[in-house]
């Protein structure tokens, strides 16, 4: 949003109390969700540092279940989320864990249960409902959803960095960032690409045809949804 | 692009002979590239969640898990509305302010004004002010955008984050965007409107962000309360025609210094002012332990 929009000052239309620690809770919860692509069964989440404290007077065991349903920071139902997933019989489970000095004070580990598909993220919550995703599935990353953001898990064969690329360029998107890091003796990679826009879904589908890719999502904007025009 | 001073705003809207709120949607056009319908209707999307957090928060009666706040605004309005000291426009507004910061305590939803913290203050006096003149929405949406100045020089110059700058820039600019708002609901010159944001937000300059336990509850809650009382009085003195002797500018800057030289004890860290008395340390101990206490430790399995 531009700078000098009264829309920066009088918004965003939240959930209280905390925009550290509900808005910011609700965005990880859906971030994993988003990652693993549709509603999860069983799922364990861990609180870390400040997270593992003061989690109760900031709602933020709701605000993680929200975002796990799919909810954005300004749904009216996260405050309610905890019997939402209970009806709809999904297990939540919350931990308190210590990741070491090297995480942010306010993060949070999400791991979705499911031998085909198992989902795992570490991720911060900065401030101002702002989070950063620092891990996925054991690999680093930086993935702030400023941008509309690809995730791609793949075989690091030579020449799939340039087929993805070519990919997006064929549809005219505008590439802002790409990081791309392998795995040395496994052979795997994970490439996150942002974007300036929301990327079409036969994009999806085409990244996933690329030989040796396992994995292809597509984060929209964190923001996604709270635009006001 | 961002806003460092009101200066241009006010020479614009004296030589336009137009008020701070409609030199406001202008900009705000501009930036968008959108029709004022757009602009209007935007901010009447904002104004409705306020309305409805204000008229969910003063029923709320239970107290928050912390059980540090909750159901002081129904007190209020019920022991005191008919016999108040100050007027029952007071009572009303500062109830309504300490309802929608009840309302956010409770997870409800509600608009950062400009925090979740600060976010009573604004929609209590724009919503008192509204009701005390019978203002019409095109008004109430304009004072809006008379209050949205304040707060983005405010961020520009200084800031808008209690971690930053302490609660100054929190609910003391909240309460001076919120002085801005009433005195362009009531009808005020542009210059007038900033001038009641300058005596409002000079008397906030300094305020510490001390939260008990961290949790947005005490002092918040009730800061939001008394503060939209005080900006509904910088509003009259300003409509009076009393000058603030330090034009806005300066003040911002002014506290963009004090911000600097806070402690980063009482910048919400919890850890100086009210989180650090008996009281505040007995709670944080009471609320980590119980929160703690009711996680299993992921080593354990
Ligand atoms: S005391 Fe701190 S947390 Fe509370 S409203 Fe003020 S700035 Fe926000």
């Amino acid at each position: 949003m531009a700078d000098d929009s009264a829309f920066r000052i009088l918004g965003p239309i939240m959930t209280g109390p905390s925009s550290s620690h509900t808005a910011g809770a609700v965005r990880i919860g859906r971030t994993a969700r988003l990652l693993y692509g549709k509603e999860p069964k069983k799922v364990t989440v861990f609180f870390h540092g400040s997270f593992a404290e003061t989690w109760k007077g900031h709602g933020s065991d709701k605000a993680v279940i929200g975002g796990l349903l799919g909810f954005k920071t300004f749904d009216e139902r996260i405050k309610i989320a905890d019997e939402l997933a209970k009806k709809a019989e999904i297990d939540i489970q919350f931990k308190r864990i210590r990741l070491g000095a090297n995480y942010h004070p306010n993060s949070i580990k999400i791991v979705i249960e499911d031998p085909e598909q198992p989902t795992e993220i570490i991720a911060e919550s900065v401030g101002g409902g702002d989070i950063v995703i620092r891990e996925i599935l054991g690999f680093a990353t930086e993935i702030t959803g400023n941008e509309v953001t690809l995730i791609l898990r793949h075989k690091d064969f030579i020449g799939t960095l340039s087929k993805i690329t070519g990919l997006i360029s064929e549809y005219n998107l505008n590439i802002v960032s790409l990081c791309s890091k392998d795995i040395p003796r496994e052979d795997i990679a994970m490439t996150t690409i942002e974007i300036e826009e929301q990327a079409p879904a036969e994009l999806e589908a085409k990244l996933a045809k690329i030989k040796g890719m396992d994995l292809v999502r597509i984060l929209p904007k964190l923001t996604e949804g709270e635009e006001m025009f | 692009m961002t806003l460092t001073s009101v200066e241009p705003f006010i020479l614009q809207a004296e030589a336009e002979g137009k008020s701070l709120g409609e030199i406001m949607i202008e900009h705000e056009m501009e930036i968008q590239e959108v029709s004022r319908e757009e602009i209007m209707s935007a901010m009447g999307k904002i104004w409705k969640v306020m309305v409805s957090s204000i008229k969910n928060g003063i029923k709320i009666e239970q107290r928050s898990p912390s059980g540090m706040s909750g159901g002081d605004a129904v007190i209020l309005l019920k022991n005191r509305k008919s016999k108040s000291i100050t007027g029952s426009t007071i009572i009303k507004v500062v109830s309504r302010a300490i309802g929608v910061g009840e309302f956010n305590s409770s997870m409800g939803t509600i608009v950062a004004s400009p925090t979740a913290g600060s976010s009573g203050v604004v929609p209590a006096v724009v919503y008192t002010v509204a009701e005390k003149l019978k203002a019409s929405e095109e008004t109430i949406i304009k004072g809006l955008f008379a209050s949205s100045l304040i707060g983005l020089v405010c961020d520009a110059v200084a800031s808008t984050s209690g971690s930053e700058h302490g609660c100054q820039a929190e609910i003391g600019v909240s309460a001076a965007m919120a002085a801005a708002a009433a005195v362009e609901i009531a009808g005020g010159t542009c210059k007038q409107a900033v001038n009641a944001a300058a005596l409002m937000l000079k008397n906030s300059l300094g305020l510490a962000c001390d939260p008990i336990a961290g949790l947005v509850e005490v002092p918040c809650i009730k800061r939001n309360g008394i503060m939209a009382a005080s900006a509904l009085v910088a509003a009259d003195m300003s409509l009076a025609g009393i000058e603030s002797v330090v034009p806005f500018d300066d003040v911002e800057i002014a506290m963009d210094e004090i911000g600097r030289m806070m402690p980063c004890e009482i910048k919400e860290t919890s850890e100086g002012g009210l989180a650090n008395t008996k009281t505040g340390r007995g709670y944080k101990n009471w609320l980590r332990s119980s929160g703690a206490n009711q996680l299993q430790d992921a080593s354990d399995d």
